[in-house]
């Protein structure tokens, strides 16, 4: 069993690593430029020409901070168009012109040339005293950055040109870049694009760094607030697994007896009934109840027995005793639509399965053997369903931690889901993909510790477990 | 055929309500419409409903036929605002015109919104799983039927292979990947003509392995581990907290429809995929394909023509809970106001209104027994399948 276990645990390792790379996988393709939504808001003021340098020594200094300098992944397929430093460049929309402009013009060295001349024309435009000029100089250099097509870049050149400016080494390096433009335009290298080019980073790249601070758990800043993301997702996976945890206990407590008790009259017409009133329950969908038992339950309009909102507030000098019992009326409500589709759901695999071992053949031996009814009922049935119950907890972990979000969102429970949500409507990315994380995980080890009780339970598993893996 | 026949005597009410529910999603611009079906006087008649824009000339014509719900699901009825319910009193021309099912703040007709928001319902339901049902087969059922240890490879194809799958990305996808499309169609039949060059360059670098292979007489042979490969994609697929990963895609990607279809159906094919493979192997050590395969058919043939029908019959009960589940999983995103755009509606949305004023008990209570009444429908027909194929799956 033990190496059982190891194994299971060693075929987690390779699935983490996969959904890590989905997760990056998507967190790389959100819209928005990350280190503008990490900067501060009132750096970000547009037509503000004193701030800008600021606002660039900013961006280099998050960038080598969050490791936004690095290239994105071990290695990088491309064209021979492409330069292997490209993921220096900070601004995600103008790295990204860039690329275009070197796959438009098929070589990198004259795009390299042409992105030192714009930096360069940059700094002098910092040090231009005439502030009209410079606010001119400047909005042309960002009206260029955003620009992905040479034909684009020389119309912008143009009417800039219009504008006579003074400054002579001003001058000759616009001269210098009109230079590069045209001769971007007029040669095109169109044979490199089909070349592959294989770049290799070793581990100075993002993904490396994001799953080892994962594994460290260091989740990263949140976007929306600057806090460490660890200790929002703290705070919040406290609530979900109390919930869970509850919410599975209460489920079992009803569903098992329930169960049983359909499963023994089962030609009753009342156990029938229940039967397909649990069938309907388990259709119905938890946000409609949550809003029905807000409505009706917890407003003012109509009957108010129960808080609609959230947890409640604590005193500080109130005893935990007194804490739990200020939480139960905020809890009534939440847990019902937590729990009533697994108790729906358990009692009627309990009744399945209770009425399959019924007409198997080893009941049979037992009656014949002369056993008594309760004997054959308490030793041979209930043992042998209490495996199905187990692998009932493996499905319903999965469910509860991720299904629950709508709830806590509706009954405002501040948990992980209703910090997913929150954060979903913030942007705040590093806290959605850390939750979906955090969350995988807590779906693996729900699996495994199922998978676990099932094999210490239920000797006849592990020989099956063998021959599957 | 036979199959269906005999679900329609068994479940005669069940059906009728099924075929019930489509024509109302099929037709609810016809049933619910703020333009007339037909208008005309003397001289024409005209369909207003099929021209676009916004009729305003009710004075032209001596006789319209309206829809039976003058409303479509945005029509704002100015003088019906701030929710009116079903039974209080509404300023409305006469009784044709009344809200049966009340109003929401901006003065939008709730029955029109429910008949919609079926279309959308039965849209995202059956596209959805259609997805997850292509996948799910080609992969659940190839991984059951060929297993491990049936695919031989010559090594030389695992050189030439990877060569092929490069030259193919370098000369399709990768070519259109600093381009930007204006319109979807042009992109999705760039994207698909990319599709093309890729599979056709791993076919020739397959063929291009096996003629080197033979021109070298090396003709030693591994195992493709086919059933381990798919299983851990399938595991891995399982551990991902689905939800939380559609809700976030959603919300990444630009509102529409369809891209929730493609991101339900991308997530949820594991359970179609895992269901497959095991019936494929049941199938497969069963006595008549043994027989099949002694009379002399190929295996692609006894796949095609006689495990694959068998399987897909079998897998309809998982397909329909998936129905229901993608119905349910839509409706919830756009109950958080994720995912739909805004001229769209869906019965999450109306049931979002219910939150902004809770005393309005008919806008939480009715969509949500629209989505309730289906989910029903479709677990009911999921149960109803998997009694007439005599076995219990569901566990």
């Amino acid at each position: 069993m033990f190496q059982f276990l190891i194994r299971r645990i060693l075929i987690m390792i390779p699935t983490f690593f996969g959904i890590s790379l989905i997760v990056f996988l998507i967190s790389v393709n959100t819209p928005g430029d990350p280190i503008e939504l990490l900067m501060d808001k009132q750096l970000q003021v547009k037509g503000n020409e004193a701030t800008k340098r600021s606002v660039d020594q900013k961006i280099n200094e998050l960038g080598r901070k969050y490791n936004f300098d690095a290239p994105l992944f071990y290695i990088r397929v491309t064209d021979q168009t492409q330069s292997d430093t490209l993921h220096k460049i900070l601004t995600k929309s103008y790295r990204e012109n860039l690329s275009k402009l070197s796959f438009e013009h098929g070589d990198w060295e004259l795009v390299n040339e042409y992105n030192r001349s714009i930096g360069k024309l940059t700094e002098l435009g910092y040090q231009i005293n005439d502030v009209a000029t410079k606010s001119q100089l400047l909005q042309f250099l960002e009206k260029l950055k955003k620009t992905p097509t040479t034909k684009d870049l020389i119309d912008q050149l143009l009417f800039f040109k219009n504008n006579r400016i003074k400054d002579f080494s001003v001058k000759s390096e616009i001269n210098h870049l009109e230079n590069i433009i045209l001769r971007m335009a007029s040669t095109s290298d169109k044979l490199n694009r089909f070349i592959p080019q294989f770049i290799w980073f070793g581990s100075h790249n993002q993904y490396h760094y994001w799953v080892t601070n994962l594994l460290t758990g260091n989740l990263g800043d949140s976007y929306f607030d600057k806090t460490p993301v660890k200790t929002k997702v703290g705070n919040a996976i406290v609530w979900t697994l109390l919930f869970s945890i509850l919410s599975i206990v209460v489920s079992y407590l009803i569903a098992v007896p329930l169960g049983i008790y359909l499963s023994q009259n089962k030609d009753s017409r009342f156990a029938k009934f229940i039967n397909s009133l649990l069938f309907a329950i388990h259709c119905i969908p938890s946000f409609w109840i949550a809003s029905l038992l807000i409505i009706f339950l917890a407003s003012p309009e109509y009957i108010q027995l129960f808080p609609s909102y959230g947890l409640g507030e604590f005193n500080q000098n109130q005893s935990t005793f007194g804490k739990f019992f200020e939480l139960i009326p905020h809890i009534i409500l939440p847990l019902i639509c937590f729990s009533y589709s697994s108790i729906a759901y358990i009692s009627e695999q309990t009744r399945r399965s209770i009425l399959q071992i019924e007409s198997s053949d080893f009941i049979l031996t037992a009656r014949a053997k002369g056993l008594t009814k309760r004997m054959i009922y308490w030793k041979h049935m209930l043992s042998n369903t209490s495996f199905t119950l187990i692998t009932q907890l493996g499905n319903l972990i999965p469910t509860l931690i991720s299904g629950s979000f709508v709830v806590e969102y509706i009954f405002a429970i501040p948990g992980m889901g209703k910090l997913l949500v929150d954060s979903i409507g913030y942007r705040d990315y590093p806290t959605v993909f850390s939750i979906i994380m955090i969350s995988a995980v807590l779906v693996m080890l729900g699996v495994l510790l199922s998978d676990f009780l099932y094999m210490r339970f239920d000797p006849r598993v592990s020989l099956i477990n063998k021959k599957e893996l | 055929m036979i199959f269906f026949k005999k679900l329609f005597r068994h479940h005669k009410l069940l059906i009728i309500q099924l075929v019930f529910f489509m024509i109302v999603a099929l037709s609810a611009p016809f049933l619910a419409n703020e333009k007339p079906l037909i208008a005309g006087n003397n001289e024409e008649t005209t369909f207003p409903i099929f021209e676009k824009g916004i009729f305003l000339s009710e004075k032209e014509f001596d006789w319209i036929v309206m829809p039976i719900i003058p409303y479509s699901q945005n029509t704002l009825d100015y003088n019906n605002t701030h929710s009116i319910g079903p039974f209080s009193k509404q300023d409305v021309k006469n009784l044709r015109y009344r809200h049966w099912l009340g109003t929401d703040e901006l003065g939008r007709d709730i029955l029109s919104g429910i008949i919609h928001g079926a279309r959308t319902a039965l849209l995202v339901g059956l596209g959805s799983m259609l997805i997850a049902t292509i996948i799910g087969i080609i992969l659940g059922a190839s991984a059951g039927f060929w297993g491990d240890f049936t695919i031989k490879i010559r090594p030389i194809t695992f050189v030439t292979v990877p060569i092929g799958i490069l030259i193919g990305y370098f000369l399709g996808f990768h070519q259109s990947l600093y381009r930007s499309e204006f319109s979807i169609i042009q992109f999705l039949a760039n994207q698909t003509f990319n599709l093309l060059v890729l599979i056709t360059f791993i076919l020739l670098s397959i063929l291009l392995g096996q003629y080197l292979s033979r021109k070298l007489f090396y003709e030693r042979k591994y195992n493709l581990p086919l059933d381990a490969i798919v299983s851990r994609i399938i595991e891995l697929a399982k551990s991902l907290p689905s939800l939380f990963l559609i809700l976030s895609l959603a919300a990444i990607l630009e509102p529409s429809i369809w891209n929730i279809i493609w991101i339900i159906g991308v997530i949820t094919w594991t359970g179609i995929a895992r269901y497959c493979r095991a019936e494929v192997i049941k199938q497969k050590n069963t006595p008549y394909t043994e027989s099949v395969k002694a009379l002399g058919f190929n295996n692609f043939y006894i796949l095609l023509k006689h495990i694959l029908p068998v399987t897909l019959q079998a897998s309809t009960v998982y397909i329909v809970f998936g129905i229901s589940g993608a119905i349910l999983a839509e409706s919830t995103l756009s109950f958080i106001g994720i995912g739909i755009q805004a001229d769209e509606v869906s019965w999450g949305s109306i049931l979002a209104e219910a939150r902004k004023s809770p005393s309005s008990w008919w806008l939480a209570v009715f969509p949500g027994a629209a989505i309730f009444y289906t989910l029903m429908l479709f677990n009911k027909l999921a149960v109803a399948i998997e009694n007439q194929n005599g076995n219990n799956y569901t566990s």
